[in-house]
Protein backbone atom coordinates (compact mmCIF):
# COMPACT_ATOMS: atom_id res chain seq x y z
CA UNK A 1 0.00 0.00 0.00
CA UNK A 2 2.44 2.13 0.96
CA UNK A 3 4.47 1.62 -2.80
CA UNK A 4 1.44 2.42 -4.29
CA UNK A 5 0.63 5.81 -2.20
CA UNK A 6 4.75 6.69 -2.76
CA UNK A 7 3.96 6.36 -6.64
CA UNK A 8 0.66 8.49 -6.31
CA UNK A 9 1.94 11.47 -4.52
CA UNK A 10 4.94 11.53 -6.69
CA UNK A 11 3.00 11.00 -9.80
CA UNK A 12 0.68 13.76 -8.59
CA UNK A 13 3.03 16.11 -7.64
CA UNK A 14 5.07 15.85 -10.97
CA UNK A 15 2.02 16.03 -12.96
CA UNK A 16 1.32 19.85 -10.35
CA UNK A 17 4.77 21.20 -10.95
CA UNK A 18 4.64 20.72 -14.69
CA UNK A 19 1.37 22.21 -15.49
CA UNK A 20 2.51 25.01 -13.08
CA UNK A 21 6.11 25.63 -15.28
CA UNK A 22 3.42 26.04 -18.25
CA UNK A 23 4.37 24.67 -22.23
CA UNK A 24 6.93 26.92 -22.36
CA UNK A 25 9.46 24.91 -20.51
CA UNK A 26 8.56 21.67 -23.12
CA UNK A 27 8.47 23.81 -25.93
CA UNK A 28 12.11 25.39 -25.73
CA UNK A 29 14.25 22.48 -23.81
CA UNK A 30 17.57 23.30 -23.54
CA UNK A 31 20.33 21.10 -22.71
CA UNK A 32 20.31 22.58 -19.17
CA UNK A 33 17.11 21.67 -19.19
CA UNK A 34 17.94 17.52 -19.89
CA UNK A 35 19.96 17.60 -16.66
CA UNK A 36 17.71 19.20 -14.68
CA UNK A 37 15.12 16.28 -15.83
CA UNK A 38 18.32 14.13 -14.65
CA UNK A 39 18.50 15.46 -11.19
CA UNK A 40 14.82 15.36 -10.97
CA UNK A 41 14.77 11.71 -11.97
CA UNK A 42 17.25 11.05 -9.18
CA UNK A 43 16.27 12.70 -6.42
CA UNK A 44 12.33 11.04 -7.15
CA UNK A 45 14.20 7.76 -7.50
CA UNK A 46 15.47 8.19 -3.89
CA UNK A 47 11.57 8.86 -2.84
CA UNK A 48 10.14 6.12 -4.83
CA UNK A 49 12.35 3.47 -4.42
CA UNK A 50 12.92 4.15 -0.24
CA UNK A 51 15.76 1.87 1.08
CA UNK A 52 14.06 -0.65 -1.16
CA UNK A 53 16.19 -1.66 -4.26
CA UNK A 54 14.53 -4.88 -4.41
CA UNK A 55 13.32 -5.89 -8.32
CA UNK A 56 10.28 -6.45 -7.35
CA UNK A 57 9.86 -3.19 -5.70
CA UNK A 58 10.70 -1.47 -9.29
CA UNK A 59 8.82 -3.81 -11.12
CA UNK A 60 5.64 -2.96 -8.74
CA UNK A 61 6.61 0.80 -8.82
CA UNK A 62 6.31 0.83 -12.85
CA UNK A 63 3.03 -1.00 -12.73
CA UNK A 64 1.69 1.69 -10.36
CA UNK A 65 3.07 4.30 -12.35
CA UNK A 66 1.83 3.39 -15.48
CA UNK A 67 -1.96 2.19 -13.84
CA UNK A 68 -2.23 5.70 -12.59
CA UNK A 69 -1.30 6.97 -16.13
CA UNK A 70 -3.59 4.54 -17.69
CA UNK A 71 -6.45 6.09 -15.44
CA UNK A 72 -5.21 9.58 -16.77
CA UNK A 73 -5.72 8.85 -19.73
CA UNK A 74 -9.43 7.01 -19.64
CA UNK A 75 -10.59 10.11 -17.37
CA UNK A 76 -9.01 12.62 -20.04
CA UNK A 77 -10.71 10.93 -22.69
CA UNK A 78 -13.98 10.87 -20.64
CA UNK A 79 -14.09 14.18 -19.11
CA UNK A 80 -13.24 17.11 -21.43
CA UNK A 81 -12.96 19.49 -18.47
CA UNK A 82 -9.84 17.79 -16.64
CA UNK A 83 -8.31 17.13 -20.23
CA UNK A 84 -8.55 20.82 -20.82
CA UNK A 85 -6.99 21.42 -16.74
CA UNK A 86 -4.33 18.54 -16.95
CA UNK A 87 -3.30 19.66 -20.55
CA UNK A 88 -4.53 23.23 -21.74
CA UNK A 89 -5.58 24.43 -24.92
CA UNK A 90 -4.55 25.16 -27.91
CA UNK A 91 -3.56 29.43 -27.97
CA UNK A 92 -3.26 31.40 -31.35
CA UNK A 93 -0.14 33.28 -31.24
CA UNK A 94 -0.39 35.03 -34.76
CA UNK A 95 -3.33 36.17 -36.38
CA UNK A 96 -2.76 36.95 -40.07
CA UNK A 97 1.07 38.01 -39.80
CA UNK A 98 0.38 40.09 -36.65
CA UNK A 99 1.80 39.07 -33.73
CA UNK A 100 -0.34 38.97 -30.75
CA UNK A 101 2.05 40.32 -28.18
CA UNK A 102 -0.32 40.30 -24.99
CA UNK A 103 -0.18 36.42 -25.38
CA UNK A 104 3.26 35.97 -26.40
CA UNK A 105 3.85 37.62 -22.83
CA UNK A 106 1.46 35.18 -21.07
CA UNK A 107 2.49 32.23 -22.74
CA UNK A 108 6.34 33.39 -22.69
CA UNK A 109 6.97 32.68 -26.04
CA UNK A 110 8.70 35.36 -28.38
CA UNK A 111 9.16 36.52 -31.82
CA UNK A 112 11.89 34.81 -32.36
CA UNK A 113 10.43 31.20 -31.31
CA UNK A 114 7.71 31.69 -33.69
CA UNK A 115 9.86 32.52 -36.47
CA UNK A 116 12.42 29.55 -35.53
CA UNK A 117 8.97 27.28 -36.17
CA UNK A 118 7.91 28.94 -39.37
CA UNK A 119 11.29 28.33 -41.09
CA UNK A 120 11.35 24.95 -39.91
CA UNK A 121 8.18 23.77 -40.97
CA UNK A 122 7.66 25.74 -43.81
CA UNK A 123 10.33 27.47 -44.75
CA UNK A 124 9.27 31.21 -43.94
CA UNK A 125 11.33 34.29 -43.74
CA UNK A 126 8.82 37.13 -42.57
CA UNK A 127 5.96 37.61 -39.85
CA UNK A 128 3.95 38.41 -42.46
CA UNK A 129 3.74 35.10 -44.42
CA UNK A 130 2.38 33.10 -41.53
CA UNK A 131 -1.36 32.97 -41.28
CA UNK A 132 -1.66 31.29 -37.72
CA UNK A 133 0.65 30.45 -35.39
CA UNK A 134 -0.71 28.04 -32.74
CA UNK A 135 1.32 27.11 -29.10
CA UNK A 136 0.11 23.34 -29.43
CA UNK A 137 -0.92 21.38 -26.04
CA UNK A 138 2.52 20.28 -26.22
CA UNK A 139 4.54 22.87 -26.66
CA UNK A 140 5.33 22.61 -30.30
CA UNK A 141 4.16 26.36 -32.08
CA UNK A 142 2.64 25.07 -35.36
CA UNK A 143 2.34 27.23 -38.34
CA UNK A 144 -0.12 27.92 -41.17
CA UNK A 145 1.14 29.65 -44.10
CA UNK A 146 -0.93 32.62 -45.24
CA UNK A 147 -0.83 30.99 -48.91
CA UNK A 148 -1.86 27.69 -47.55
CA UNK B 1 -3.98 41.13 -17.38
CA UNK B 2 -7.36 40.64 -18.90
CA UNK B 3 -7.11 43.58 -21.03
CA UNK B 4 -3.71 42.64 -22.40
CA UNK B 5 -4.67 39.85 -23.88
CA UNK B 6 -6.21 40.24 -27.37
CA UNK B 7 -9.86 38.08 -28.35
CA UNK B 8 -9.67 37.40 -31.96
CA UNK B 9 -12.11 35.67 -34.40
CA UNK B 10 -10.39 33.45 -36.39
CA UNK B 11 -11.24 30.19 -39.39
CA UNK B 12 -9.01 27.44 -37.19
CA UNK B 13 -11.13 24.76 -36.22
CA UNK B 14 -9.61 24.79 -32.34
CA UNK B 15 -10.90 24.94 -29.24
CA UNK B 16 -8.84 27.90 -27.51
CA UNK B 17 -11.03 28.56 -24.40
CA UNK B 18 -9.34 31.70 -23.97
CA UNK B 19 -11.03 32.36 -20.63
CA UNK B 20 -9.46 28.74 -19.23
CA UNK B 21 -6.43 29.77 -20.44
CA UNK B 22 -6.89 33.34 -18.28
CA UNK B 23 -7.41 31.08 -15.62
CA UNK B 24 -4.88 29.06 -15.91
CA UNK B 25 -2.18 31.72 -16.01
CA UNK B 26 -3.87 33.22 -13.03
CA UNK B 27 -3.06 30.38 -11.28
CA UNK B 28 -0.17 29.60 -12.81
CA UNK B 29 1.12 33.14 -11.32
CA UNK B 30 -0.24 32.26 -8.00
CA UNK B 31 1.64 29.02 -7.83
CA UNK B 32 4.59 30.65 -8.86
CA UNK B 33 4.43 32.84 -5.56
CA UNK B 34 3.54 29.48 -3.52
CA UNK B 35 6.69 28.23 -4.90
CA UNK B 36 8.77 30.92 -3.95
CA UNK B 37 7.60 31.39 -0.85
CA UNK B 38 7.96 27.23 0.02
CA UNK B 39 11.66 27.31 -0.80
CA UNK B 40 12.14 30.55 1.18
CA UNK B 41 10.36 28.74 4.45
CA UNK B 42 12.64 25.66 3.28
CA UNK B 43 15.38 27.90 3.81
CA UNK B 44 14.25 29.31 7.40
CA UNK B 45 13.95 25.00 8.34
CA UNK B 46 10.11 24.67 7.55
CA UNK B 47 11.85 21.05 7.20
CA UNK B 48 14.87 20.50 9.24
CA UNK B 49 18.08 22.21 9.45
CA UNK B 50 17.31 26.09 10.10
CA UNK B 51 15.52 28.70 12.50
CA UNK B 52 12.49 27.44 12.23
CA UNK B 53 13.19 23.80 13.19
CA UNK B 54 16.04 24.18 15.85
CA UNK B 55 15.08 24.23 18.98
CA UNK B 56 17.33 24.71 22.38
CA UNK B 57 16.21 24.26 26.09
CA UNK B 58 18.26 24.94 28.85
CA UNK B 59 17.53 24.39 32.49
CA UNK B 60 20.01 23.82 35.64
CA UNK B 61 22.72 23.38 33.98
CA UNK B 62 21.57 21.05 31.22
CA UNK B 63 21.22 22.02 27.66
CA UNK B 64 19.53 20.69 25.22
CA UNK B 65 19.39 20.95 21.34
CA UNK B 66 17.56 19.59 18.65
CA UNK B 67 15.56 19.37 15.67
CA UNK B 68 11.58 20.10 15.83
CA UNK B 69 10.80 19.15 11.60
CA UNK B 70 12.47 16.13 10.86
CA UNK B 71 12.38 14.03 7.54
CA UNK B 72 11.43 10.35 7.58
CA UNK B 73 14.73 8.34 7.70
CA UNK B 74 16.54 11.35 7.31
CA UNK B 75 18.97 10.72 10.87
CA UNK B 76 19.27 13.48 13.58
CA UNK B 77 21.16 14.84 16.66
CA UNK B 78 19.85 15.35 19.70
CA UNK B 79 22.52 16.61 21.79
CA UNK B 80 22.69 17.42 25.35
CA UNK B 81 25.31 19.16 27.13
CA UNK B 82 25.18 18.81 31.18
CA UNK B 83 27.57 20.42 33.70
CA UNK B 84 28.92 19.82 36.93
CA UNK B 85 27.33 16.04 36.97
CA UNK B 86 29.29 12.95 38.61
CA UNK B 87 26.63 10.35 36.42
CA UNK B 88 23.96 10.93 34.60
CA UNK B 89 21.38 9.08 33.76
CA UNK B 90 18.66 9.52 31.17
CA UNK B 91 15.43 8.42 30.47
CA UNK B 92 13.78 8.23 27.28
CA UNK B 93 9.78 6.69 27.21
CA UNK B 94 9.62 3.92 24.89
CA UNK B 95 6.66 5.66 23.73
CA UNK B 96 8.46 7.98 21.93
CA UNK B 97 11.36 5.53 20.94
CA UNK B 98 8.88 3.68 19.22
CA UNK B 99 8.93 6.11 16.41
CA UNK B 100 12.76 5.96 16.35
CA UNK B 101 15.48 3.81 15.50
CA UNK B 102 18.37 4.21 17.74
CA UNK B 103 21.75 4.52 15.55
CA UNK B 104 24.56 6.04 17.69
CA UNK B 105 24.69 7.08 21.01
CA UNK B 106 28.01 9.53 21.34
CA UNK B 107 30.36 8.90 23.89
CA UNK B 108 29.94 4.88 23.83
CA UNK B 109 30.78 4.04 27.58
CA UNK B 110 27.21 3.77 29.38
CA UNK B 111 24.88 1.10 30.64
CA UNK B 112 21.42 0.81 29.63
CA UNK B 113 17.92 -0.45 31.33
CA UNK B 114 14.17 -0.77 31.29
CA UNK B 115 12.52 0.52 33.86
CA UNK B 116 8.94 1.36 34.25
CA UNK B 117 7.98 2.21 30.30
CA UNK B 118 11.76 4.19 29.81
CA UNK B 119 15.17 3.16 28.48
CA UNK B 120 17.79 4.34 30.68
CA UNK B 121 21.38 5.41 29.18
CA UNK B 122 23.83 5.71 32.44
CA UNK B 123 26.98 7.95 31.83
CA UNK B 124 29.67 7.70 34.66
CA UNK B 125 31.50 10.91 34.48
CA UNK B 126 35.09 10.76 36.49
CA UNK B 127 35.64 14.34 36.31
CA UNK B 128 32.80 16.70 36.71
CA UNK B 129 32.87 19.28 34.16
CA UNK B 130 31.40 20.05 30.44
CA UNK B 131 29.75 16.68 29.00
CA UNK B 132 28.50 15.93 25.71
CA UNK B 133 26.03 13.18 25.02
CA UNK B 134 24.88 12.77 21.47
CA UNK B 135 21.78 10.31 20.46
CA UNK B 136 21.64 9.94 16.89
CA UNK B 137 18.07 8.91 15.65
CA UNK B 138 16.78 8.07 13.06
CA UNK B 139 12.71 8.67 12.61
CA UNK B 140 10.83 5.38 11.33
CA UNK B 141 7.17 6.81 11.44
CA UNK B 142 5.39 10.03 10.54
CA UNK B 143 3.37 12.62 12.24
CA UNK B 144 3.60 13.93 15.32
CA UNK B 145 5.57 13.15 17.93
CA UNK B 146 5.96 14.15 21.41
CA UNK B 147 8.08 12.86 24.97
CA UNK B 148 9.28 14.09 27.99
CA UNK B 149 12.86 12.52 28.55
CA UNK B 150 14.28 12.76 32.07
CA UNK B 151 17.94 13.94 32.80
CA UNK B 152 19.24 13.23 36.25
CA UNK B 153 15.44 13.41 37.12
CA UNK B 154 14.60 16.69 35.06
CA UNK B 155 12.15 16.40 32.47
CA UNK B 156 12.37 18.23 29.47
CA UNK B 157 9.65 18.04 26.67
CA UNK B 158 10.74 17.11 23.30
CA UNK B 159 8.33 17.67 20.20
CA UNK B 160 8.67 16.69 16.50
CA UNK B 161 7.24 16.60 13.31
CA UNK B 162 8.24 14.46 11.10
CA UNK B 163 7.68 14.87 7.29
CA UNK B 164 6.85 12.14 5.04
Amino acid sequence: MELILRGAAIYLFLLLLFRILGKHSLSETTTFDFVLLLIIGEATQQALLGSDFSMTNALVLITVLMGIDMVFVKLKGKYKKLDRLLEGTPLILVDHGKPLRGRMKEAKVDTEDILEAARLSHGLEQMHQIKYAVLERDGQISIIPSSS
Amino acid sequence: MRTNVERIKHSLELEEKLDHQLKGWRVQKMCRVGIGIIILLTALGLFGNGLLSSKKIKKNGISLQYEKFLRYEKEMDISWTVTGQEEIQFLIPMQYLDRFKIEKVVPEGYETALTNGYVSYTFKVTKAGETFVHFFLNPKKTGNIAGEWLINKQDFQLKHFIYP
